[in-house]
């Protein structure tokens, strides 16, 4: 309809547009059916998201893709893109480097040209990408980040994986049909894991399987369709691939894990065949025989009669006849290579119903739940090793006392913060003044790079009271090292500036771990660790060298904790393990005493060993590893409770801190809710007597926040979803506050990184 | 960095100081300016540069707006200008891109309707700009300059609550209109 050029128009349009959408229809009546559609329309459209960009935004982005794509060296936020690897259609995908390395050197980043044009989408967009960036699996490549660009064009940043796809591998590398199903059932493996977190695929094809050099397969692009195209219901199809598609894909119906299975049915046809079971030549024939046909199982022989009827199953047409999960899919599969009967022959496979998806809902909720807190153990080391390292620092002999002891004294000044870098500025002038004269003098030497690590310490040290200058410590450490390294690279027997050396690897590597830095840390903690311990092993019981080989073998556990949460690994968490033990036994065995300080660092060792094995019942989702950790953790709680019996001042901390890591660890071994409750609130009320006695106590606050958050998760876990959610924007709120007085410290992204999702999933009305 | 004859500051200087012709030289300078911004933003940068986008016409806007010595009229007519210029070079663009795009092979894709049409705004615009002539003007500065609604209140001596209310009817009519209904 061509709208009237009139003043009734627009004086229609503004009175309308005033009232709400009821009394508009109503209002609008008046002016005639014609006029008051129009009138709605243009109310509507005044409302399009187009308008709140400017047209070179529009047309840049329109123009970008097509024209101009990202060139190496182009630089997206951190990250630096290397090259293209996949375009066209929908999606651009580059390889791409993260400059500052914060979580991942090399990732795949990408863009995608539809834009999200309204809040809802990106709401939900963020909400979904939150989810999937919780999905940690060996077999699938991690989401990373995400976002929207200003102008609402969406991309994704996803762990690189270098590989083939699926189909590619097994034919090149001729594997036997045995091999492609074991292959296979690590897909299925990986598939079922998302599964459990709630999250379909939903576009299982060969070009989203790599499998690595390795020959370990990953998946990417996990739970991406839905992501990028769908509705809330997630019902739209665009952008899926039709080949591969289910038919409740095509026929736009809904979507759910049984969709993730037919395309499994497909790939598991694919790799045993090498082809598609259709014959279509069309779009139209494909979609009929997506929709109606049976499989082309011909020529027969392929695929034996038990595969057959096992993808059969897969490739039923209606979702409620396939295998009720994928882990049902995987023990036909295992049976098959077993020599067994298959369920899919026997007519043993149940037909589930509808009814039967929806009752299994409630406990896949739950899974989902204890999915969201395996990051939960992330906190746990940083909490664990900042309590080892505040004794070592105690323990530890500081050179250049004169300067440092002004600096102390400075420290507790409010306000003194430009003093305190003034004096850290003259410090590092006067220190490489000295530098440049300290040739062949290996005393002085060995002084000079004690006065750099403790300088470092003071601009940036991990652990103790700094500057929050983790970069300047760095800078600050690596010249003690370069001192060192040559005077030991001339005299290699000098065991004094060996041990010097020793230590100040550890203090880079300390702050390396701080900066999540893992891959640079992890050799140089190796390789000192290996140093340190033939030192050690020549002087067994000079408590300097025990002290220090279990420092390294500590952050070396440590560093391998973290490389395990962040790559999924099995391996490394079982590595982390071995070295705190190690680290537990060279203690107990070599360390002299039975004193007060010797007690804090058994039993801070057997924290260690607790966490590591928590990490590994993570890694490994063996939930007697937490039964072992909860051990370790009590054996150390008694030596903690006795000590603080004994030294009540110096040990509430101690204390409080042992009562919180065996209240979680309680919680995730044995779900006992009242008393992981109970001890949770006696450990929260010991923490907030620090704060009170110290409100600038940023570490006791931090102790206060992860209280809450354990408390929260365990509180929406049993459905006191309001409870739950106070507690854990009050932690929010803190780590947001100790965020902002350092925003270096890595360990507040972190915790807000595990929070926010968990608050995002309580504001949500329970499903 | 030193203002020299080629700087679109030092012509806005000459400009203010009421040199003859200075206006003219400022118009053809922004024009190649507009051109290059145009240039940078559609053609050789990639789509993480999309984030840095910025309206020049606004920029510039911000740039004379505080120059008393020039007068309001002057200021006004300088800055439709270039959004006048904003808007061909963006339309250009648009009309080039779509005439070098490639049929769309029969891919068995699904594939998303095109987001945004400038060119079918910049000719709704044109209908608009026939009845509603002061309306126009408010969605040439806003969506093809780039200025926010006080800087176009600014330019068309309107008070801020009225070009919302224009901007609201525009942005009503012109969807209407490409919808086609």
């Amino acid at each position: 309809m061509k709208l009237p050029d009139s003043d009734e128009l627009e004086r229609l349009f503004h009175a309308a547009s005033a009232l709400s959408t009821g009394d508009r229809a109503e209002f609008l009546k008046a002016a005639g059916p014609t006029l008051a559609n129009a009138v709605s329309a243009m109310i509507q459209g005044a409302r399009d998201p187009l308008w709140d960009r400017s047209a070179i935004h529009v047309e840049a982005r329109d123009s970008a893709f097509e024209c101009c794509p990202p060139r190496p060296g182009d630089t997206f936020g951190p990250y630096r893109i290397v090259r293209r690897i996949a375009g066209g259609g929908m999606s651009f995908v580059y390889e791409a480097a993260r400059d500052d390395s914060e979580f991942q050197k090399r990732v795949a980043i990408k863009f995608v040209r539809q834009g999200i044009d309204d809040d809802a989408g990106i709401e939900r967009f963020r909400g979904e990408r939150q989810i999937l960036a919780q999905l940690e699996h060996p077999n699938i490549a991690r989401l990373l980040d995400g976002g929207t660009s200003a102008d609402g064009a969406p991309y994704l940043v996803m762990e690189f994986v270098a590989g083939v796809p699926i189909d590619r591998f097994a034919m090149e590398g001729a594997l036997s049909r045995a091999q492609r199903i074991q292959l296979f059932l690590q897909v299925c493996e990986a598939v079922q894991y998302a599964h459990s977190n709630l999250v379909v695929h939903r576009d299982i094809k060969p070009a989203n399987i790599l499998v690595t050099a390795d020959g370990v397969p990953k998946l990417l692009d996990f739970g991406i369709a839905k992501l990028l195209t769908g509705g809330p219901g997630g019902e739209t199809v665009a952008a899926l691939t039709p080949e591969y598609a289910s038919p409740e894909q095509v026929l736009g119906r809904s979507i759910t894990t049984a969709t993730d299975i037919y395309s499994l049915g497909l790939l598991l046809f694919l790799l045993l065949a090498d082809r598609l079971p259709y014959s279509a030549t069309s779009p139209g024939e494909l979609v009929h025989a997506i929709c109606e046909e049976a499989p082309v199982w011909e020529p027969r022989g392929l695929i034996d009669g038990d595969l057959e009827s096992v993808i059969a199953v897969c490739l039923r047409k209606e979702p409620e006849k396939r295998y009720p999960s994928v882990e049902r899919l995987a023990d036909d599969l295992r049976r098959y290579l077993e020599g067994l009967p298959v369920s899919a022959r026997g007519g043993a496979l149940l037909y589930r119903t509808a009814k039967f998806v929806r009752r299994r809902k409630l406990p896949l909720a739950a899974a989902a739940v204890v999915a969201l807190g395996s990051i939960a153990g992330i906190v746990s080391i940083v909490t664990q090793s900042r309590r080892l390292e505040r004794r070592y620092n105690q323990v530890r002999t500081l050179a250049g006392a004169v300067l440092f002891n002004a600096y102390d004294a400075l420290q507790d000044l409010p306000g003194s913060l430009p003093a305190r870098r003034l004096l850290a500025d003259s410090a590092q002038q006067n220190l490489d003044t000295l530098a440049r004269e300290a040739a062949g003098d290996r005393q002085f030497i060995a002084s000079l790079a004690a006065s750099y690590r403790r300088l470092g310490d003071v601009r940036g040290g991990p652990y103790g009271p700094n500057l929050g200058d983790t970069a300047g410590a760095l800078t600050t450490y690596r010249k003690a090292e370069a001192l060192l390294q040559a005077a030991v690279a001339h005299d290699p027997s000098d065991v004094d500036l060996s041990f010097e050396l020793a230590q100040t690897h550890l203090s880079v590597a300390r702050a390396l771990l701080r900066q999540q830095e893992l891959e640079a840390a992890l050799p140089l903690l190796r390789g000192t660790a290996q140093s340190l311990q033939s030192l050690q092993a020549r002087f067994p019981k000079q408590s300097r060298y025990v002290m220090a080989v279990t420092s390294a073998y500590q952050h070396l556990s440590e560093c391998l904790a973290f490389l395990a949460n962040r790559n999924g690994s099995s391996s490394q968490a079982f590595e982390a393990l071995a070295f705190a033990q190690k680290g537990l036994e060279v203690y107990q065995t070599f360390a002299p005493g039975s004193g007060m300080e010797w007690q804090e660092h058994l039993s801070a060792k057997y924290f260690s060993v607790g966490y590591r094995l928590w990490n590994v019942a993570q890694r490994t989702g063996d939930p007697s590893y937490y039964r072992q950790a909860l051990e370790f953790h009590l054996k150390g709680q008694a030596i903690n409770t006795a000590l603080a019996a004994a030294y009540p001042a110096r040990e509430g901390r101690r204390l409080a801190d042992g009562l919180l890591t065996v209240a979680s660890t309680r919680w995730y071994c044995c779900r006992d809710t009242s008393r992981t409750l109970a001890q949770t609130q006696q450990a929260l009320a010991m923490f907030q007597e620090l704060v009170n006695a110290d409100p600038q106590n940023a570490e006791a606050r931090r102790d206060v926040a992860n209280t809450l958050q354990l408390r929260g998760r365990v509180l929406g876990e049993i459905g006191l979803r309001g409870e739950a959610l106070a507690a854990d924007r009050e932690a929010l709120a803190i780590y947001q506050d100790l965020r902002r007085a350092d925003p270096t410290d890595r360990e507040n992204d972190i915790a807000i990184a595990i929070v926010k999702p968990q608050i995002a999933a309580l504001e949500q009305p329970p499903r | 960095m030193a203002a020299g004859p080629q700087s679109v500051t030092f012509w806005l200087r000459r400009w203010q100081e009421g040199t003859e012709g200075a206006l003219e030289e400022l118009t053809s300078l922004v024009y190649d300016d507009l051109r290059r911004l145009a240039a940078r933003h559609l053609r050789a940068e990639s789509p993480a540069h999309i984030l840095q986008a910025t309206a020049l016409v606004h920029e510039l806007y911000l740039r004379i707006s505080p120059m008393q010595e020039i007068d309001w009229e002057g200021r006004a007519h300088f800055i439709s200008v270039s959004a006048q210029m904003m808007r061909r070079i963006l339309t250009d663009h648009a009309r080039r891109r779509r005439a070098s795009k490639r049929l769309p092979e029969p891919r068995m894709t699904f594939h998303p309707p095109d987001p945004v049409d400038i060119l079918a705004v910049d000719r709704a615009l044109e209908k608009l700009a026939l009845s509603y002539p002061r309306h126009a003007r408010i969605v040439e500065l806003r969506f093809f300059g780039g200025l926010d609604l006080p800087a176009v209140a600014g330019v068309l001596a309107m008070s801020l609550r009225s070009v919302q209310r224009d901007w609201q009817f525009a942005k009503g009519w012109l969807k209407h209109e490409i919808a086609g209904f």
